[in-house]
């Protein structure tokens, strides 16, 4: 390995180096062709000039996109004229802009696409990273928002020399803007606003990468102003032609179609690099991307701790570390010597300066010896934190992956960190490299399994001549290890596809039974959808299921109480959803009816007299309800039941006009008390036979009703009257809760059938000592007395 | 000769020679060996353990209580929701979940998030700013629809707080009433309410596979909240094998949701089983409905038969409303309530004694020592005569003929004294009696459930009984028990059977103090799960033992050095999750059924009384 620094170049004080990329599969003449580059390495997009002629070649009204290593992605038709120019937005979305005004957002590589029409023809447009401001004869347009046509405009001042677009600065609030030169220089806001800036009059006005500095030119000058105040200037004898920024370090003008002039910002130094071909240069936030019909490089300043490391004669510790590993090669016992050199205290700041270069390196030879450096010096450490050093791992790994020819990233590190986990894995699988993502994603510690939807969609669509039995075998090969799969949207794309019968197999699947009631209903599998909540247990989204098929215009009702069938939850939930309709007693009983469940509509109807206030509408739904009851045989006892509510219904009417008393909501045995309040006892009697209550109860009904009344001597008449059915019992217990204790004790003769200690405490209870002495002396058990 | 000498002379050096080098070989082994272990190896254990003990840390206060945490996130989520919308608001609650609001989130929290005042949610217009919270079932958010469109004219935010469902149903019933837009919709994480029994505060009458979906949502999510799934789960009924199964679906699909949002949650999610309930028992109130029907005998048991406890406190109590919190309550709420006089009393002795204490007191050191005691002992005098008071009124309530009545008529049929026709004639005595319509379905349930079935002659008997004294309308109400498996004619396992195989009325045991001599299955249960295996659990239907298992290769250790580390969690947790409703005596029973190095955690889905079991929301109420 020759130590890179051979092919570096020196301009001033600093190193510049030329990254070597691929070796382009495109057939794209870079000279004849416009090129939209995607920053940190992402897609080109490339459409052919229309100033140069071609004699025989005829034109192709397209837009050719490929990866960075000239694999053709994918190929866009082109119909709307003149294109004034193209870029990708920050989510790899290619945005183009007809000359017409026409401006087109393309969402994905398969050519979808949204577009807006702007009120009159374009003449230039300057990129924003969400969309751009394009400039009309006398107007400045704002788009950001491809799918409405609502867009800012801004009259264009007289005699602009030239303009440049300013994207939002969401830290100082500052929304999109334009920065225009005339004889003086003015910042338009789109809300209407102007500040007038100390700037020169300059031509080719370009924001750096980082949008900190701007650069203009005038009579083979430079001027840098710093974008925070404009008050900075910096001026620099420079070229003629429009330059570029390369990163913040340097700017860059191709000179001729295959030389490139290169100055460096610190030094004013300059150099000119020879090409083989007509090249293309494209601008990234830490170098320069170089085009050509064969190759694709990227021209970077050297950073200082690399070229402190790898510069011949360099005494940097890091420089001795990776010395060490020669040594460590050969053998040579200096290795360890060459420790004690750097000295423990430049140890640590010499592991990890190797791990910062190792992540600057492009080549995974010197990533590797440089890692191996930076252990070895770790190694001899007691106390080092390795988060760098892993983290750098990490990403190089990743990088790596992206680097390879196949994927065609060709990323800095530091790119790669400008876009982010998620970026990367969405690009990998626009780019259809699905096992690198997975890898990268493994590594990432990201969720994998949207990548495995991506690819399984991916194979439903490219798969067409496949069988569905074979094309479900291929997925389930894969995706059966990976746990976590949501197989809603590879159903859904099935189905879009022409395959309902795999879809419906995907979906069978799915482990969240919410998901796949979803999907089922988009995709009219109404009978499944119900069958998989019943199953499922959840009982909201039962609810759910059953509500959305009973709103489902293509279910007609008939359908649906097909597919409710004899479910019996599914008709349970139904019942409950009917009631929040307007007419629910009507719908419930329509329902209740067709799907044939007689008692449960009977039972309702009387569940409905019951709460009915009136009596008269009581009587009658009463009289309907115990009819039907009594066409059912297993009815029968609340055929008989109700028969009796209606009779006693009839009865209350009549005892109410008769009596002019409410009788209303009483029970029978209450509608019996009520009478023999009212001292109506054969009355009573006569309804109490009616409804089957017994004498015991009848019984009772007067006890009670005596007491309430506190007919005390009515009450010994009525229990001398008979022998009572009840025993005497009840009667000694109820006059003594209502407070009579000459009353009871009258009861405790009578109660010949209780124990006889029991009486004994009664006699007492009452009063009536002697008889307690009488009895217990007659029973030989004096002890019952207290006092004796 | 020579020869030979020479040979053995030099075997003795060599074997010498040989001891030496062991010798030399073993020591400096051993040395490095010694230095390996301690300044190597031990420092990486230290390392590698303090990475555990972080990642402990980082779990939070979960392993202590991650069921206080799950309330607290609750009533914090609660306050979350209020704070955003700024200025005063109504706070409008499905009555399905005042009790929940509250106990979670007291008035005066609510008042400092700007709340101006709690209305029930009815269909009248509210003014301003609302925040409803709502159940997610279709009659509540149906309720909050018509709310909303009779409100929406008057300016004001509005909020939906839903109890987690796990359905886009709110978002549907939103959409087709077109009030999507007029309201933010947020899931309201409340689950259990704290207190002595953690209840969902369910209504014990919902359909079963109702209450199985939300005990099962509930338990996945105190299983999520934790570091991990219980160890073992056991349940006896056909509820709680669902359960079960629905908390393993559950679990399938956290567990791959925690795939899909990758990292920790995935790899360390289920590195432990067990760490804060070792042991979940699922019963299935189908079981043991005798357990919820029986009179309850404790203080707080009876407290909640007479007057109806809501959480926290009894709303309608002979003197209004009383706080059930406290010191003293807690020491008399689970005592049986023939030793709650008792223990008042020396309760009141005690006071009285550190009142007088004050004659005593005669430097200003004590003086002041007694002043400092005594806003103390004064809420304790105030909580005492208020207690008192309770007791004397439940007494006499107790002591009432009727109560007796029924409480004699109930003991002598769980104890298995009673012939059927004489059970089913007394009952009918006691309906002669008129005792209260719920208490008389109650002890019809009994009846029929002690006697394994009645004839459907008797049945009916009764049931005319019944409906002549109560009014016809109770049809119903019989029909719902009849359909819930109250009330039937033949069933194939023996009441009787049971409780001989479970022991049921075992007088000489510390748990049958709490019934008065009867031991319900459901605390059987407990105690089976807890100690040795007593009964025939197959008698019960469905039984099931899963263990669950981490799928962790390296459980065992992560959990000993946890546990190391942590420190709190030396005892046994055991969770008893009753499917359908547990009466508060139900759960003073089961406390004392475990022994005192085991800790015992009561869920249900509802508080109940065998009142509120029979009663059902559809028949009209008495």
């Amino acid at each position: 390995m020759a130590n890179p620094t051979l092919s570096w170049e020196r301009v001033g004080k600093r190193f510049y180096r030329t990254f070597e990329g691929y070796h382009m599969q495109w057939a794209v003449h870079v000279a004849e062709s416009h090129l939209a580059v995607a920053p940190c390495g992402g897609a080109i997009a490339v459409w052919d000039r229309t100033d140069v002629i071609r004699a025989g070649v005829a034109r192709r009204a397209q837009i050719a996109i490929y990866s960075g290593s000239g694999r053709l992605l994918a190929t866009m038709p082109w119909d709307l004229g003149q294109i004034t120019g193209a870029s990708w937005s920050v989510n790899d979305e290619l945005m183009v802009l007809a000359q017409s005004g026409v401006a087109r957002k393309y969402t994905d590589f398969a050519g979808n696409f949204v577009q807006l029409r702007l009120p009159e023809p374009v003449t230039h447009v300057q990129w924003l990273p969400d969309g751009f401001v394009a400039q009309s004869e006398e107007k400045w347009t704002l788009v950001t928002d491809f799918s409405s046509a609502s867009f800012l405009q801004i009259d264009l001042p007289t005699q602009v020399l030239d303009w440049v677009a300013v994207p939002a600065d969401p830290s100082s609030g500052r929304d999109h803007a334009v920065i225009a030169t005339a004889e003086s220089a003015i910042l338009y806001t789109f809300e209407q606003k102007q500040h007038p800036l100390s700037i020169e009059p300059l031509l080719s006005l370009k924001l750096s990468p980082d949008n900190m500095w701007l650069m203009g030119q005038r009579d083979g000058q430079i001027y840098i102003y710093g974008t925070d105040t404009f008050h900075e200037e910096y001026r620099f004898d420079a070229f003629h032609n429009p330059a570029t920024w390369v990163g913040v370090a340097a700017v860059a003008a191709l000179e001729e179609e295959d030389s490139l002039s290169v100055l460096d910002l610190n030094s004013q130094e300059r150099l000119t690099l020879e090409f083989e071909n007509a090249v293309s240069i494209y601008s990234e936030v830490d170098g320069l991307r170089v085009f050509s019909d064969y190759s694709h490089d990227f021209f970077a300043p050297v950073p200082d701790v690399v070229t402190e490391t790898f510069r011949l004669g360099s005494r940097a510790p890091s420089a001795i570390l990776l010395n060490c590993i020669d040594l460590l090669e050969k053998k040579s016992p200096q290795a360890n010597e060459n420790l004690s050199v750097i000295g423990i205290s430049a140890l640590p700041g010499a592991v990890d300066a190797c791990c910062v270069a190792a992540a600057a390196e492009l080549d995974p030879r010197w990533q590797k010896k440089l890692l191996r450096a930076a252990s070895f010096g770790k190694s001899a450490l007691n106390l080092y934190d390795s988060t760098l050093y892993l983290d750098v791992m990490e990403k190089l790994r990743i990088a790596n992956t992206l680097r390879s020819e196949k994927v065609g990233m060709l990323v800095t590190v530091h790119q790669m960190d400008m876009l982010g986990p998620a970026k990367v894995l969405r690009r990998l699988q626009a780019l259809q490299c699905y096992g690198e993502a997975i890898a990268v994603a493994r590594v990432l510690k990201c969720p994998v399994e949207t990548v495995y939807i991506a690819w399984a969609c991916h194979q439903i669509q490219s798969n067409v001549d496949l069988e569905d039995a074979e094309l479900e075998q291929l997925l389930a090969a894969t995706l059966d290890n990976v746990l976590g799969i949501s197989y809603v949207e590879i159903a859904q794309n099935a189905f879009d596809e022409g395959r309902p019968k795999l879809a419906r197999t995907l979906i069978d699947r799915e482990p969240q039974a919410q998901r796949r009631v979803k999907i089922l209903l988009r995709l009219h599998e109404h009978e499944r959808a119900l069958q998989v909540s019943v199953d499922s247990g959840n009982v909201d989204l039962l609810f759910y299921t059953v509500l959305s098929l009973a709103s489902n215009a293509e279910v007609s009702l008939p359908q649906f109480y097909r597919l409710l069938g004899d479910k019996r939850t599914a008709i349970e939930a139904y019942k409950r959803l009917c009631t929040l309709q307007p007419n629910a007693k009507e719908t419930v009983h329509k329902f209740l009816y067709q799907m044939d469940l007689v008692v449960d509509d009977i039972n309702l109807s009387f569940t409905e007299a019951c709460v009915e206030p009136e009596i008269e509408p009581k009587h009658m739904q009463l009289v309907t309800v115990q009819k039907r009851f009594a066409e059912l045989k297993q009815t029968h006892f609340e055929s008989q039941a109700t028969a009796e509510f209606v009779a006693l219904l009839a009865l209350q009417k009549q005892l109410e006009s008769e009596f002019e008393m409410p009788f209303a909501n009483l029970s029978a045995s209450d509608t019996v008390v009520a009478l023999l309040n009212i001292s109506q006892t054969n009355r009573a009697q006569k309804v109490a036979n009616k409804f089957h209550i017994s004498d015991k109860q009848f019984w009772w009904l007067r006890l009670r009703s005596l007491v309430s009344r506190r007919e005390w001597t009515d009450l010994l008449e009525f229990a001398k009257s008979k022998k009572s059915p009840i025993g005497y019992l009840p009667f000694y217990e109820q006059t003594l809760q209502a407070g009579n204790l000459e009353a009871a004790g009258a009861y405790v003769d009578m109660c010949t059938n209780v124990d006889y200690k029991e009486r004994v405490q009664m006699y007492l209870k009452t009063n009536q000592r002697d008889k307690a002495i009488e009895l217990a002396r007659k029973l030989k058990d004096e002890s019952l007395v207290p006092g004796l | 000769m020579v020869a030979n000498t020479s040979v053995t002379r030099v075997a003795g050096v060599l074997k010498r020679r040989i001891i030496i080098d062991i010798a030399a070989g073993f020591t400096t082994g051993c040395i490095a060996a010694f230095s390996w272990w301690h300044f190597y190896h031990q420092k990486r254990l230290h390392f590698r353990e303090q990475w555990y003990v972080d990642y402990a840390k980082a779990k939070g206060a979960a392993a202590d209580g991650s069921l206080d945490m799950e309330a607290d996130s609750a009533g914090e989520s609660l306050r979350q929701a209020l704070l955003d919308i700024g200025g005063p608001k109504t706070l409008a609650i499905d009555s399905g979940l005042t009790a929940v609001v509250s106990a979670l989130c007291p008035y005066s929290s609510l008042k400092d998030c700007g709340v101006s005042d709690v209305v029930t949610l009815t269909r009248e217009t509210i003014r301003g700013n609302i925040v409803y919270v709502a159940s997610g079932s279709p009659e509540s958010v149906k309720l909050v629809c018509d709310n909303l469109q009779k409100s929406i004219a008057n300016d004001g935010e509005r909020i939906l707080l839903v109890r987690p469902r796990t359905s886009p149903l709110v978002d549907l019933i939103l959409d087709q009433h077109g009030l999507t837009a007029e309201v933010k919709v947020y899931d309201w994480p409340a689950f259990f309410m704290p207190g002595p029994v953690l209840s969902m505060g369910l209504s014990p009458t919902m359909p079963v596979n109702e209450l199985v979906w939300q005990t099962a949502v509930a338990l996945n999510a105190l299983q999520a909240a934790s570091n991990g799934p219980f160890s073992r789960v056991t349940g006896h009924g056909s509820a709680a094998k669902r359960v079960s199964e629905l908390l393993q679906d559950l679990q399938g699909e956290h567990q791959a949701s925690a795939v899909a949002n990758g990292g920790f949650e995935y790899y360390f999610g289920s590195a432990f089983v067990g760490c804060d309930v070792d042991y979940l028992l699922l019963i299935d109130r189908q079981v043991d409905w005798v357990g919820a029907l029986v009179f309850q005998l404790t203080y707080q048991g009876l407290l909640d038969e007479i007057y109806g406890v809501s959480p926290g406190q009894i709303v309608n109590g002979p003197d209004g409303k009383v706080k059930l919190e406290g010191e003293l309550f807690n020491m008399i709420r689970d005592l049986n309530f023939g030793m709650v006089g008792q223990r008042l009393n020396s309760l009141a002795r005690q006071l009285q004694t550190a009142y007088d204490k004050r004659h005593d007191a005669k430097s200003i050191d004590e003086i002041r020592e007694f002043v400092a005691k005594l806003g103390d002992l004064q809420s304790t005098q105030i909580q005492l005569k208020q207690h008192t008071a309770l007791a004397e009124a439940i007494m006499s309530y107790v002591q009432g003929n009727e109560f007796t009545a029924c409480l004699e008529f109930q003991q002598s049929l769980v104890e298995n004294e009673l012939g059927t026709s004489e059970a089913v004639s007394q009952l009918q005595e006691l309906i002669y009696r008129k005792i209260p319509v719920a208490r008389a379905a109650r002890l019809l349930c009994l009846v029929c459930l002690c006697r394994s079935g009645l004839k459907e002659k008797q049945l009916h008997t009764l049931y005319n009984d019944i409906l002549r004294t109560y009014g016809y309308e109770h049809l119903q109400t019989l029909h719902d028990l009849e359909n819930r498996g109250l009330l039937f004619t033949t069933t194939q396992t023996s009441y009787a059977q049971i409780a001989r195989s479970f022991q049921l009325s075992n007088q000489n045991e510390k748990v049958s103090k709490v019934y008065a001599g009867y031991t319900p299955l459901s605390v059987r249960l407990v105690q089976a799960a807890v100690m040795a295996v007593r009964g025939d659990p197959m008698l019960l239907g469905e039984y099931f033992d899963n263990v669950q298992k981490s799928d962790h290769p390296k459980e065992a250790k992560l959990r000993k050095i946890l546990l190391r580390n942590s420190g709190s969690h030396d005892k046994q947790v055991i969770m008893v999750m009753v499917i359908g409703g547990v009466t508060y005596a139900e759960a003073a029973a089961m406390r004392a059924a475990v022994p005192s190095d085991k800790e015992l955690i009561v869920a249900s889905t509802s508080v109940i009384t065998g009142d509120r079991l029979v009663k059902t929301e559809l028949s009209p109420a008495d």
